[in-house]
């Protein structure tokens, strides 16, 4: 199974997308928190590691209407750090699950680069196997000069570690270098959500939760201030292009109303860029320093 | 060419029925709320409805969050006062509210109809011990405690129902920069011999600033569970990053009427819904 489908659409499901692609109002980025996997296998009476494998061929299906549809940045939530509670087994099993679609996805970065999608792994990746790390680090340095379409997997990942992994990288930013070291009135918003996983993603307009639930269960916190949130009771696996493309209306509907508020956010972020001396040579230089510390980072584990 | 003309002009027709539809929704939402002001005041009886609906529910949150936004100009102090009194007759013990209003725009100060803690800063009681209200209240609460049969989970069996209720007001300032501010304090003494050993692992570092962060926020609550969202749209605003990651929400349109039932609904759906905490 691909990574993106060869999803044959109706004729009037190709009329629907592009009527909605003729509006315009098109979200930028969505997070979809893939829910109902292990509902969806104990409905059909199947095994749960193939529930996942079957979520896994929906979210190749999600992201082939993504991209037909224009949006240009994808972040799905496939590990939380709270699911190495699970069984052994299962948690063997999602790993077997990764190490299976990561060398797929190896074989066939060819595709990926005609669609122009870049990968991005966002979590404490170190928490997971190291072949596995392997496979990640690799993906994420073959895809990275790709910039039409972005997918975040979130893997190993909680808001919580996320926010507290910002404010280790400044506590520890005067440790590796010689440059000037931050002030503390650089630190603000602005300075700590430059140091999160996702600092060079927008952030999400909408974020899709399926099956039902109505929480984020720890899924960029900081990041979704001004999402919209789309709850529906359909499980994962069972999503169609109807599901989605209606969550796209219910965008376009709530989009106008967040509109003020978030250029009141934008507005907010440009004071405190301003009084934090954001834009500052000291400042620039330890995010430099993060890229580079990350990148180094990949290339390690790449090379292991 | 053509047919993308077709497309746009069809796409112009969707959002022109879609903002058709939200109005006239709208409209049936205002006409409904006044129906339903008319008949709660005349007959009504708000506690028992709400006591019977006690009895259906597996469980229930300690910690309630409202979360109002920035558009919403339905929720004003008579309602908050509502649904404290709904809270606190089903057993609701902590209850915080953030308002994205402004001044002026409807923003209510609970400094208003609260009473202020004298130990802790952040933190209100509702109602105030003084009020005629409150001990109105006391009263009628006994009578309930007394002819309630066969509620069984949560507070309303123990009878802590009858405390007042203790509420918080969330501002921005509490959010996103509130966690800034923690990690300002923490740089500040990272040479520190607390700092440091919280360095050494990551889960020292959380324990941290989970402790920093209710102790500027002046919580000795648990974290919320249940958030009701006033809003047209579903949001969290910037809603406590750090604190609301397993808060179920439920958006409560702007314009519906909020009365005893709108609250049991969603205290329903909050029993229902399973917490797997990652397993």
């Amino acid at each position: 199974m691909s990574w993106i489908s060869d999803y044959r659409y109706t004729c009037l499901q190709k009329w629907a997308l592009q009527i909605l692609h003729s509006t315009g109002r098109i979200p930028n980025h969505i997070a979809f928190v893939m829910d109902g996997n292990r509902r969806f296998a104990r409905s059909k009476q199947l095994d749960k590691i193939e529930g996942h494998s079957r979520g896994f061929s929906k979210l190749a299906d999600v992201l082939r209407w993504c991209v037909d549809l224009g949006i240009k940045e994808v972040t799905t939530f496939a590990f939380s750090i709270e699911n190495f509670k699970r069984s052994n087994e299962e948690v063997e099993g999602l790993f077997n699950l990764a190490r299976e679609k990561f060398a797929k996805l190896l074989e066939e970065t060819d595709r990926l680069d005609e669609h122009g999608i870049r990968i991005r792994v966002i979590g404490n990746i170190l928490l997971l196997p190291e072949d596995l790390q392997r496979h990640i680090a690799t993906a994420m340095l073959r895809t990275e000069h790709n910039d039409k379409l972005f997918l975040n997997i979130a893997f190993a990942y909680t808001s919580r570690d996320e926010m507290t992994q910002a404010v280790e990288s400044i506590l520890k930013s005067d440790e590796t270098s010689d440059d000037e070291p931050l002030h503390p009135s650089d630190i603000n918003e602005r300075l700590l959500e430059e140091c999160l996983y996702t600092r060079h993603s927008p952030p999400p307009d909408m974020v899709f939760r399926t099956s039902g639930e109505t929480r984020l269960s720890d899924f960029m916190m900081w990041q979704l201030s001004s999402s919209v949130l789309y709850f529906t009771d359909v499980l994962w696996p069972q999503i169609t292009i109807w599901n989605f493309l209606a969550s796209i209306v219910a965008y376009q509907c709530d989009r106008c109303r967040m509109e003020r508020f978030k250029s009141g956010e934008r507005l907010h972020s440009t004071q405190l860029a301003k009084a934090g001396e954001f834009y500052s040579l000291r400042v620039q230089k330890f995010l430099h320093r993060i890229d580079a510390n990350r990148r180094k980072l990949l290339i390690a584990l790449a090379s292991n | 060419m053509m047919m993308q003309f077709i497309y746009q002009l069809l796409g112009q027709l969707l959002i022109i029925c879609i903002a058709a539809f939200d109005l006239l929704q709208q409209l049936w939402l205002r006409l409904h709320a006044l129906a339903s002001r008319s008949y709660d005041y005349w007959q009504c009886d708000q506690r028992s409805l709400l006591s019977s609906a006690l009895s259906g529910l597996e469980k229930l949150p300690k910690h309630l969050v409202l979360v109002v936004g920035p558009d919403d100009c339905y929720v004003d102090v008579a309602l908050l006062k509502r649904i404290f009194s709904y809270a606190q007759i089903v057993g609701i013990p902590y209850l915080s509210v953030y308002d994205t209003r402004t001044q002026g725009n409807g923003y209510v100060d609970l400094s208003l109809f609260c009473q202020l803690d004298e130990k802790r800063e952040r933190c209100y009681h509702w109602p105030s011990s003084s009020s005629k209200h409150a001990k109105e209240q006391k009263v009628i609460q006994n009578g309930h405690k007394a002819t309630q049969n066969g509620t069984s989970n949560g507070y309303a069996s123990n009878g802590t129902h009858q405390r007042q209720l203790q509420v918080y007001q969330i501002s921005r300032a509490d959010c996103h920069a509130l966690i800034a501010d923690v990690c300002h304090e923490l740089y500040e003494s990272r040479k520190s011999v607390q700092v440091q050993a919280m360095l050494e692992e990551r889960q020292k570092l959380t324990n941290g600033i989970s402790a920093m962060l209710n102790q500027r926020l002046g919580f000795v609550v648990p974290e919320p569970e249940l958030g009701i969202v006033f809003s047209r749209q579903t949001c969290t605003y910037g809603l406590l990053p750090w604190h609301v990651r397993f808060t179920e929400f439920h958006t409560h349109r702007s314009g519906s009427y909020f009365d005893a039932k709108s609250f049991a609904q969603v205290l329903y759906k909050y029993a229902r819904c399973e917490q797997r905490w990652g397993k």
